[in-house]
């Protein structure tokens, strides 16, 4: 107790600017170690392809991406971003689906969250199992009447977070913030088709 | 009047409270609490709606989808079932592989075709279930069939099988799991 007083008693005698000043430069340094004034990224922190990103209950690898085109000769354009992927699925119990908006594909101006049966992909889309490292085939679908000219030769994929999210009725997960952006080459595949 | 009006506001917290504290004690519903009878490979178990049997388990490496070879990172296992229909439809909603872990494995669906399909009173299916699990999960796995959901869901009894994997290596070479069959119940 009297060792304390000393340490006031000095303390206590400085002038209220002083405190002032001190009280400033803390919350400067707190403000600045939590990444400062500037808009809060929408895209995470920048990821190699090929690179794994931790979530709350996923390791993902974004690998490659393409624009692709499986609609028939004659038929109405259907072009889609393709992203082949590897999931794993790090929670206990085998789950349906990936959060629609968990991934998300800009490409030329288009954002993409929902995503299709790719069909050279053998894989289901439904069920990822806990623990198992699985290859994929995503594909998400562009508007075909909104591709720009001239095509991007890249495209980015974004990849967000999930939190739990209870209540009364229905335990689930809700889609977060974005942690990881990966930015991939994107080849014109259409003619291959 | 402000006394009642603070003891309906104290009430009407202390609700809130109480529901909060069920939110947060409440049991995960997904999993109904049951009674399991234990079985091993080649014994048949009876619950409310079926009579099931797991002939065979096998483990593989990779196995054969519309005709191409689909390798796991990790080991598929394979259960063979017979199961008969004893009361009312049946369609194998509720069946699971459960590892040593407790982690819990759906049918995979890529091989739906193979699994026993919706069998009518009085038939009988035979079928197989294909599970993924990391390498190593499949050693000590329970293979989990339970009833039909129904509207109210609560205890009941399901079937736990001991699928009587040590670990050992998958089989060597592509599985090609063979189409699902029903037939009258002899």
């Amino acid at each position: 107790m009297t060792g304390t007083s000393r340490v006031a008693g000095p303390l206590r005698r400085l002038p209220p600017v002083l405190w002032v000043l001190a009280v400033a430069v803390v919350a400067a340094g707190l403000v600045s170690a939590l990444g400062g004034f500037a808009p809060a990224s929408d895209r995470g922190r920048s990821v190699a392809p090929g690179d794994q990103i931790l979530t709350q209950r996923w390791r993902l690898h974004i690998d490659d991406a393409a624009l692709v085109d499986d609609s028939p000769p004659n038929a109405d354009p259907d072009p889609a971003i393709r992203v082949r992927v590897r999931t794993e699925f790090t929670g206990t119990k085998t789950l349906c689906c990936l959060s629609e908006r968990m991934l998300e594909v800009r490409f030329g101006g288009q954002v993409v969250t929902r995503t299709r049966t790719a069909d050279e992909d053998v894989r289901s889309t439904l069920g990822y199992d806990p623990g198992v490292l699985v290859a994929r085939v995503l594909e998400f679908p562009l508007e075909s009447d909104a591709l720009p000219d001239p095509l991007p030769d890249r495209v980015e994929v974004i990849v967000r977070d999930e939190r739990p999210s209870r209540s009364l009725i229905l335990d689930d997960w809700r889609v977060t913030h974005a942690v990881a952006g990966v930015d991939l080459p994107c080849a014109d595949d259409r003619a291959r088709r | 009047m402000t006394t009642d009006r603070t003891r309906g506001l104290r009430l009407l917290a202390g609700a809130l409270g109480l529901v909060a504290l069920m939110t947060l004690v409440a049991p995960d519903l997904d999993v109904p609490p049951r009674q399991w009878v234990d079985l091993t490979v080649g014994e048949q178990g009876t619950i409310r709606d079926i009579a099931v049997t797991v002939t065979s388990v096998e483990t593989s490496a990779s196995l054969t989808v519309r005709d191409t070879e689909l390798t796991s990172t990790g080991v598929f296992v394979v259960v063979d079932v017979v199961a008969d229909a004893l009361v009312d439809p049946v369609s194998f909603q509720r069946v699971q592989l459960e590892t040593r872990d407790a982690d819990r494995y759906e049918p995979r669906s890529e091989w739906i075709s193979a699994q026993p399909p919706l069998t009518q009173p009085g038939f009988t299916s035979r079928g197989t279930w294909i599970f993924e699990v990391p390498y190593g999960g499949a050693r000590g796995a329970h293979l989990l069939v339970e009833s039909e959901p129904r509207e109210f869901d609560g205890y009941d009894r399901g079937l736990r099988v001991d699928l009587g994997l040590d670990g050992s290596p998958p089989k060597p070479g592509a599985l090609e799991p063979r189409d699902a069959s029903t037939w009258v119940t002899r």
